[in-house]
């Protein structure tokens, strides 16, 4: 009964332009909102948490403003920049270390040399205090 | 030969449509190139250039962020803090969220005053301190 009283649809195919104009805007949307940089993160153990991990005596290693690592006990004039070999073999990979940036160190370098000492398989590294003293002497140079 | 005719399918009228087929796939393509390997993510970004490295392992997105521009503003969470005002809008921070932070400094802030807000953040008990970076390829 009712499909004698309704007209007899033809069928149609969707245009495509429709779906096109939705297509777009959903490309316009993922192509500004979408980043693709990739962060990565360098992980420092705060002095805090060292301390409980360990007893003992951090390991101290000065950093330089160029980037080179050397000994913290030894006079600065006199510390020679550590290898990587040197680094593995006279310190302890598994003990708390501290780094002792000079005061002009930048970010970049500080980051460089703690993915170093990642790689050479040092696990609680951190940053630590600005030593006075030391400032002295880089300002003097 | 009308036998063959008959066989031949009618061949349907030339549609406008039928020119977008090859847009669309295409489109479509890049649609789903964008939304498979894009990410929709906040932008953090106070001016910073973060430092570059290639060997540090993936960074974990964390609940406090800190931001340290070169010219030393802190942006804690996207909002302006001065030094004297860090501790206390650390410690309210500290009591919704576990005790770990990210840091975007710059690359070219010095460590002189990346220390000052280390202290601080010492000082306030967060136990890991991740410093982001850029990944770059190794070469």
């Amino acid at each position: 009964m009712s499909s004698l009283l309704l007209p007899q649809r033809r069928k149609q195919s969707i245009s495509l332009t429709a779906l096109i104009d939705v297509v777009f805007i959903l490309l316009m949307f993922f192509m500004l909102t979408s980043s693709f940089t990739k962060f990565s993160a360098v992980e420092m153990q705060s002095s805090l948490a060292a301390s409980v991990l360990s007893d003992s005596k951090p390991q101290l290693l000065r950093l330089s403003v160029d980037g080179q690592l050397s000994y913290a006990q030894v006079a600065l004039g006199d510390s020679a920049a550590l290898t990587d070999a040197a680094l593995s073999s006279e310190f302890d990979a598994s003990m708390p270390t501290v780094l002792q940036p000079a005061a002009e160190t930048q970010v970049q370098v500080i980051v460089d040399a703690l993915s170093r000492m990642k790689v050479l398989g040092f696990t609680q590294v951190t940053l630590g205090k600005l030593r006075p003293q030391a400032n002295a002497i880089v300002g003097q140079k | 030969m009308s036998l063959f005719n008959q066989a031949q399918r009618p061949r349907r009228k030339a549609n406008s449509d039928d020119n977008l087929i090859p847009l669309i796939n295409i489109v479509f393509l890049l649609l789903i190139f964008f939304m498979i390997a894009g990410k929709i993510e906040q932008i953090q970004d106070a001016g910073l250039t973060l430092p570059e490295n290639s060997q540090t392992k993936p960074a974990i997105a964390q609940p406090i962020t800190l931001q340290l521009s070169k010219d030393n503003e802190i942006h804690l969470n996207n909002e302006v803090v001065s030094v004297d005002a860090l501790p206390e809008a650390l410690s309210t921070l500290l009591q919704e969220h576990p005790a770990n932070i990210a840091v975007r400094a710059d690359k070219r802030v010095t460590y002189q005053d990346l220390d000052k807000v280390l202290v601080i953040l010492r000082a306030a008990g967060f136990s890991t301190i991740n410093l982001f970076t850029l990944t770059t390829e190794s070469s």
